[in-house]
């Protein structure tokens, strides 16, 4: 790990101001970072993927670590909050299951007691190459994407290139599936940020960084909106081992059904295949007005993963993620 | 088999039974091969092949525990997404011991006693059963004795490898011990009517002989102001090699996803004079639990571009975890009636890599030749027909 400074503000204006008078770098890998439960960052600056001149511990400002809000009226959740508060939240049990499910299907209790929605939000990708402390690649400032011919059996069969990560995320999906948004404070003031304007593909954004923030920018809050999907939304995850795992793939799926068991609307989201969450939109459509039933299940899932490139090694993923889509999409309006 | 490959890769590291699990996970998986298609039960396959007859009682006492009935007739064969299936493996292993241990047991005369020698513990129960030797010779219990190890100023002891510290260390602890009892006897014995030391008894701490008996503090505080000190050296007849060993298990195999569920494991192994049932018991479980490993998560990935290592953590590389652990069923096959100790460390991850690898097989009709046996190459290769290269 590289040295670093220490900071410790009590506000969210103070923290930004932190960030931004952080000394100036060219390499975006040394720029100040925000630090919350510290799970991911702390893993980037041992593997030396990050090595931020300044950390920023937003741990002392108060305010930031409360879920408020209810199923009439949506969630306001602090970016502060944990991921054992969130799973073991009863409104959110009751009302957004799907959430509960995400936030328990991550890491280990102990990571879940430290790490926070907003840090969750903000991982940096798992790839080994990326994470290797001696592979300088295409994320890490290098030229090459070396999981694109390499061994790429966790990598992106949507969505990639020139980088094939997938984002590890398991609340991206299911928050984007439950139409979330971000409030954001930086320099220049405060933003809100719907999740899907949030994550960024490498062909798009920044190929160093998976989302818009910018490095001055802090993540205060999470807005989950009312919904007539939250109440029978679901998060499936399969992990290579299940004990502890990132997603090898995973469906966030959420249904609102007619009185006669037909779906009015339906959200899916796709994790672990994409370097962001990877909305369905064919699939939503397709299954409006059906009622479900093998075939339903087997189309929607075909066309969730329409277009999808497999690499050499991850083709597996294919097959896997439809029979996620199947199984969620029978669960959410199953129960 | 037993082909060597440059691979220009950082050469391997011994890990409990060096090429072991390897060549029987290959082995037995032929051997199930070869039976199904003979149209053979597996496991009277196996018996007709194998000689030894300890096997026979294993893969019997096995077969009666794990419900061997209830497997597939046909390998794969059923409806639905969840198939389960069950599997058998046998597992062979040296061990046994050697003359290097030099073993010091004192009795001092307020009655403490303390073995001495230079090895060290692993884990595996050195501590527990150079106790249990010495409390049993004297009649003590486990709480009475301290044994001091793991400095190489005390008697000189083997290296561990190869599952033969207990073997070599525990024969030279029983002559200490018998040789600090007879002397201890002859010290004491005026107090016992003269009687004679061979006939002198040590049991649930009291010291009798003569007609009379006294406690075990009474007897130490009769021995010389130095107390008595037995230097103790190796004995074969105390110690045997070569054991068997026989494992069932049962797999779900989630056919949509690729997921192999393990659900029971029993392993019977004959270990000659287990030591301590507990600690026996344990690296049986110990051996069934890296086995999975082996099978369904571990493996070192290497860039064949870059030369490195992509998982050398243990975010990446996936060692079993609790989730991970079926019901385990360690079973000491006790019909074995050496009175000799031998090891069983590394014999007890043998035989359950092939079991485990057969249950999958027989699960789904598919046979991985690459392990570990992930999702991503059980669920192409049930896409893709029976079999991966």
């Amino acid at each position: 790990m590289k040295t670093f400074e220490w900071a410790s503000p009590a506000t969210i204006n103070e923290a930004v101001q932190l960030l931004k008078s952080a000394p100036v770098t060219s390499d975006i890998d040394e720029a100040a970072r925000p630090m919350a439960g510290g799970q991911d960052l702390l893993t980037t600056m041992k593997d030396y993927s990050t090595r931020p001149s300044r950390v920023v511990n937003l741990k002392g400002i108060r305010g930031l670590d409360r879920i408020q809000g209810n199923g009439r009226t949506g969630l306001t959740i602090g970016a502060l909050v944990t991921l054992s508060q969130l799973e073991e939240n009863p409104v959110v049990r009751a009302s957004f299951p799907g959430l509960g499910e995400a936030a328990h299907s991550i890491a280990t209790p102990q990571i879940r007691n430290l790490g926070t929605v907003g840090g969750n939000l903000c991982q940096r990708p798992r790839c080994w190459y990326y994470r290797l402390e001696e592979v300088i690649c295409l994320k890490k400032g290098g030229s090459e994407c070396y999981a694109a011919k390499g061994e790429n059996k966790y990598n992106a069969i949507l969505g990639g290139g020139p980088s094939y990560i997938v984002h590890p995320s398991d609340l991206a999906p299911m928050l984007l599936a439950l139409g979330a948004s971000v409030s954001v404070v930086g320099a220049d003031g405060k933003r809100v940020i719907p999740l899907d304007k949030f994550f960024t593909l490498p062909a798009d954004g920044n190929i160093r960084r998976e989302n818009v923030l910018k490095n001055d920018e802090i993540i205060t809050q999470i807005q989950v909106p009312a919904s007539p999907v939250a109440a029978r939304s679901t998060y499936l995850k399969f992990k290579e081992r299940e004990s502890m795992d990132f997603a090898l793939a995973s469906v966030a799926a959420a249904v609102q059904l007619r009185a006669n068991k037909s779906i009015a609307q339906a959200r899916v989201v796709l994790g672990g295949v994409a370097p962001i969450p990877w909305r369905a939109p064919q699939a939503e459509q397709f299954l409006v007005g059906k009622m479900l039933g093998p075939d339903v299940l087997a189309e929607a899932a075909r066309l969730a993963l329409q277009g999808a490139q497999p690499l050499e090694k991850n083709a597996y993923k294919v097959p896997l993620a439809q029979t996620l889509v199947r199984r969620a999409l029978a669960k959410a309006v199953n129960g | 088999m037993g082909r060597s490959s440059r691979c220009d890769e950082d050469a391997s590291r011994a890990m409990r039974a060096p090429g072991h699990p390897q060549a029987s996970y290959a082995m037995e998986s032929l051997m199930d091969d070869l039976a199904a298609k003979l149209g053979m039960d597996p496991l009277e396959f196996r018996k007709k092949n194998l000689k030894d007859t300890v096997y026979h009682r294993q893969l019997d006492r096995g077969a009666r525990e794990i419900g061997w009935q209830r497997r597939n007739q046909t390998p794969g064969a059923g409806a639905g997404t969840l198939k389960r299936g069950i599997g058998c493996a046998v597992g062979t292993w040296g061990g046994g011991g050697n003359d290097q241990c030099k073993v010091d047991v004192t009795i001092s005369r307020d009655g403490s006693v303390v073995v001495a020698v230079g090895t060290q513990d692993l884990g595996t129960g050195t501590r527990t059963f150079t106790r249990a030797i010495v409390a049993e010779e004297f009649g003590l219990q486990l709480k009475d004795i301290v044994e001091k190890i793991g400095n190489s100023k005390l008697g000189g002891a083997n290296a561990s490898g190869g599952s033969t510290t207990s073997a070599s260390l525990s024969p030279s602890v029983k002559d200490a011990a018998i040789k600090a009892r007879m002397a201890m006897a002859e010290k004491i014995a005026p107090l016992l009517g003269n009687a004679k030391p061979e006939e002198i008894t040590f049991a649930n701490g009291s010291v009798n002989g003569g007609g009379k008996s006294v406690s075990w503090q009474q007897a130490a505080a009769a021995l010389p102001a130095a107390g008595i000190t037995a230097r103790g050296g190796w004995r074969s007849d105390l110690q045997s090699s070569g054991v068997h060993g026989a494992c069932f298990a049962e797999v779900e195999v989630d056919t949509e996803t690729g997921r192999v569920r393990a659900i029971k494991m029993v392993q019977v192994q004959d270990v000659g004079l287990p030591l301590n049932r507990l600690a026996v018991e344990s690296q049986i479980n110990g051996g069934m639990i890296q086995s999975l490993g082996m099978v369904l998560s571990e493996g070192r990935v290497m860039d064949a571009e870059l030369g490195i290592q992509l998982n050398p953590g243990f975010g990446d590389y996936k060692l079993p975890g609790a989730a991970e652990i079926p019901e385990l069923v360690p079973l000491i096959d006790d019909e074995d009636k050496r009175e000799a100790v031998i090891g069983v460390g590394e014999a007890a991850i043998i035989p359950s890599v092939g079991a485990l690898a057969n249950a999958v097989f027989n699960a789904c009709g598919v046979r991985i030749h690459d392990l570990p046996m992930t999702p991503d190459k059980i669920l192409m290769a049930l896409m893709n027909g029976r079999t991966t290269a």
